[in-house]
């Protein structure tokens, strides 16, 4: 129950840096927003 | 569309690729080793059998049993507790596959942390694999983590109170089987590994029961036999012999106010004689250079040699390096010195296993020729 | 030239270029320093331990991400603006207590997570303001949030970097309580006074008053700080009674704590409340995952060891000056009490390993506020809207000293302190 409740905030905040991703205009905090999901998508879809 | 809009695309498509291509390297971990039982193997059964929710995890693991058809003792020997210890792991694999029970009954657990050997700890810079050349083939065995798969209990807490002495540990070794003794059925996954562990000691009678480790080369219990109090005669007895063969073993005690431990909890919650074995592994280390391949299975680290030169810190290390094969030999002729020290002991219940590698011969002829 | 200290130099120098030269956030810049250490290594692209590494600190990442959106959720309520105004109010007429006070109250977050970061964006955030408006300068206030995040970190009941050596030398966390508060308490004490006499001469309370958010604790009541209590609450709870009260978590306890701010304060929208936070938490975040990507690499070529056993390798006069350098230079409490904290219990094998673990947890600790991610220091300029955060690492200086001389003399007379209590 609390491992699905914790995929359940990596979702939110994958959600949520995937918004700011495409809000951001400056290509060198896109690069940074692109880093962070990269270990966000990796753990929701139970690979690593 | 505006221009930040078509970069944010861009980036999604190469998070996409990356994603992909690592997923394909972790996921290739969840492909199962080959281990081809041998002639003396009797029986092949499930960890599940004895716990039944672990069933098609994938922290379900095979249980090998060599019987030998006549009475005697029974033994237990586990390998991959900590599947990063890669030594206690192959010395399960050469008795699964080459050892044969003349005398009472061995059951073996290669893989008993079995989902801490889908994955390799982050920061670490494990190899996923490693590979040993056999007469026929060449064999590739994964290299796992120290605990179980995080993704079996994530998130790990902040502090892990040990069941159920509510001893206070870092949060992440709640992944580490051998700080979750006794379990529990409705525990975690790992302690609900380590509840079917002893109720495989209970149901099977075991008299004697062997946890196979590795410990970084800086970590002053290497190269020992750690016994719990009920042990410790045989084990001095089992250290003389090996001492006459110019193998040092040094004996320690299991402390009795750590909890969790195989030694000290099987010791006291069962009737087995528990015995854990530590051989010298350098990819554990904190000092180890270059990480690879080589390193698991020659185990030649110029840091070490260095760090041993030094001096500052009690460190046995020489340009031989600890090859594998060398600290399977350890362990298998530890292993057989204290099966025999246990049969003086206790005469009445005998336990003899033949066709198991000596340490010359299979630091002479290489690991390989002992596996399939 | 050691080959490890040429892929060393080489990661270094691309890291300072990336900041430096292509403005690159230092995240961003680790990352790709991680790379080229791995192509001079001759490791090629090892995609596969990048992305490993990048899950070295995912948990930090989730407790930082959430932490921030229940600061922004407290912020939005007015809750966190109603409490600085509250503490300045009623003890601005004895600054000495107040700045007392002030760090304890940074302090404790820590002391109970084990997380200098939830300091920083916990009660740090919260003292801020009403520390800017007392005209402190702001690197002067980053440093002095940064510092005690580090104290609280240290301080007991719980200390991770502690763990992690314990974890590597078999050693269980009992009967560390009285060293670590030796090592965290008293320092925090000094890091109070320091600032209270070096920066604040009289408070005008009408000034900083003004300068701080308009209470609305008569508008909301006592139910305003609902979701700081809640969360204070559970974290104590999981702590002291655990057989009562499972361990969520930090990020789920910090979540609640920003559900529950939308009902008891102020309105606010969350999607927005989140997506502010998650703007404000991403540098961090990002160097998390290139600090990760950084030691993974480190550790597959061989620079940590490397680095390892140079610090074995000091001359013992220089052991100690040594290890003061080395150890913090790992940029991170955590990943300094790993890789040279548990080799170090065995060098000074023979004095007492409880204070020895201790005083080099606090040395470990110290790492937080280093580059190259500067975890802090990064935190604490984006709280006080510091653009250049090494001037609040040069801010800290005398402090991180202080600390450092304090840690070696705990090892140096180990068995005495050990005596003492």
């Amino acid at each position: 129950m609390l491992h699905w409740t914790y995929i359940a905030i990596a979702v939110f905040i994958f959600v949520l840096v995937l918004r700011e991703l495409f809000a951001e205009r400056n290509w060198r905090n896109q690069i940074s927003l692109a880093l962070v999901l990269i270990p966000l998508v990796l753990r929701i879809l139970h690979i690593k | 569309m505006e221009r930040h809009h078509i970069t944010a695309l861009c980036m999604l498509i190469v998070i996409a690729v990356v994603c992909t291509l690592a997923g394909r390297e972790f996921l290739k971990m969840y492909e199962p080793d080959e281990i081809i039982p041998g002639p003396g193997v009797t029986k092949v059964d499930n960890l599940s059998s004895y716990s039944g929710d672990l069933a098609g995890t994938i922290s379900d693991t095979k249980v090998y049993v060599l019987d030998s058809g006549k009475p005697g003792a029974t033994a237990l020997v586990l390998g991959g507790t900590h599947p990063n210890e890669p030594a206690g792991f192959m010395t399960a694999v050469v008795l699964t596959e080459h050892a044969f029970v003349r005398e009472g009954r061995v059951i073996v657990i290669p893989q008993v942390c079995s989902s801490g050997f889908t994955c390799t700890d982050p920061l670490e810079g494990y190899p996923q694999s490693y590979s040993i050349q056999t007469k026929s083939k060449i064999r590739s065995f994964r290299f796992g983590a120290r605990g179980s798969n995080p993704l079996t209990e994530w998130p790990d807490p902040l502090v892990f109170l040990q069941y159920p002495s509510g001893q206070q540990l870092s949060g992440n070794e709640v992944r580490n089987l051998n700080r979750s003794y006794p379990g529990r059925p409705d525990g975690t996954v790992t302690e609900r590994v380590a509840y079917a562990v002893m109720q495989l000691i209970e149901r099977e009678n075991v008299d004697i029961a062997f946890d196979l480790h590795e410990a970084a080369p800086e970590i002053p219990i290497i190269n020992a036999i750690v016994t719990h109090e009920k042990g410790k005669d045989a084990a001095a007895s089992a250290l003389f012999t090996l001492e006459s063969e110019n193998l040092q073993f040094a004996l320690e005690m299991s402390p009795p106010n750590f909890h969790g431990l195989s030694h000290r909890e099987w010791g006291d919650r069962s009737a087995v004689f528990p015995y854990l074995m530590e051989t010298s592994n350098p990819i554990q280390g904190r000092l180890r250079g270059v990480t690879n391949e080589a390193l698991v299975v020659q185990g030649i680290d110029r840091k070490y040699f260095e760090a041993a030169q030094i001096g500052s810190m009690r460190i046995t290390y020489d340009l031989e390096g600890e090859p594998l094969a060398r600290r399977v030999g350890r362990h298998l002729r530890g292993l057989q010195a204290l099966l025999g020290a246990y049969m003086e002991s206790t005469p009445e219940k005998r336990i003899v296993v033949d066709s198991v590698p000596e340490y010359e011969e299979i630091l002479a002829r290489g690991l390989g020729d002992f596996l399939h | 030239m050691p080959f490890e200290l040429i892929i060393l130099l080489s990661m270094l120098v691309v890291f300072a270029l990336g900041v430096f030269l292509a403005k690159l956030p230092s995240g961003v810049a680790l990352v790709l320093s991680a790379i080229v250490g791995a192509l001079v290594a001759g490791e090629g692209f090892p995609l596969r331990h990048l992305v490993e590494g990048a899950f070295g600190y995912l948990d930090a990442m989730l407790i930082i991400a959430t932490a921030m959106i229940f600061m922004k959720a407290l912020e939005a309520s007015g809750a966190l603006g109603t409490l600085g105004h509250l503490l300045v109010k009623s003890l601005y007429r004895w600054p000495t207590l107040l700045f007392v006070f002030i760090a304890l109250f940074v302090m404790f977050p820590g002391m109970l997570t084990g997380l200098s970061s939830a300091c920083i964006l916990t009660t740090g955030a919260l003292v801020a303001p009403a520390m800017l408006a007392m005209r402190i300068p702001a690197p002067a206030v980053g440093s002095f949030i940064a510092m005690l995040a580090v104290y609280g970190m240290i301080a007991p009941p719980i200390n991770i970097p502690v763990m992690i050596i314990g974890g590597g030398v078999d050693m269980p966390y009992i009967g560390f309580e009285k060293p670590l508060a030796l090592a965290s308490f008293p320092l925090a004490l000094v890091a109070a006074l320091y600032y209270r006499f070096r920066y604040v001469r009289k408070i005008h309370i009408d000034e900083v008053l003004s300068q701080l958010p308009s209470p609305v604790h008569a508008k909301h009541g006592i139910m305003l700080f609902a979701p700081l209590v809640l969360v204070v609450a559970l974290m104590v709870a999981i702590r002291v009674v655990p057989q009562y009260v499972p361990d969520i978590g930090i990020p789920l306890i910090f979540l609640l704590g920003s559900l529950a701010g939308l009902f008891t304060g102020e309105r606010m929208k969350f999607w927005t409340t989140a997506r502010s936070a998650i703007r404000d938490a991403m540098p961090v975040m990002v160097i998390l995952v290139g600090v990760g990507m950084f030691v993974q690499i480190m550790t597959l070529t061989g620079v940590r060891g490397f680095l390892a056993v140079g610090a074995l390798n000091l001359p013992p006069a220089f052991l100690y000056v040594g290890i003061s350098l080395l150890m913090p230079a790992f940029g991170s409490a955590y990943a300094s009490a790993s890789v040279i904290g548990v080799p170090l219990v065995y060098v000074f094998l023979g004095k007492d390993e409880i204070v020895v673990t201790s005083a080099l947890s606090l040395i470990a600790g110290l790492g937080d506020l280093m580059p190259p991610p500067m975890l802090l220091c990064a935190f604490a300029s984006q709280i006080v809207g510091e653009k250049n955060q090494f001037r609040i690492l040069r801010q800290s200086i005398p402090l991180m000293v202080l600390s450092l001389i304090v840690a070696i003399a705990m090892i140096a007379f180990a068995n005495s302190v050990a005596k003492m209590y």
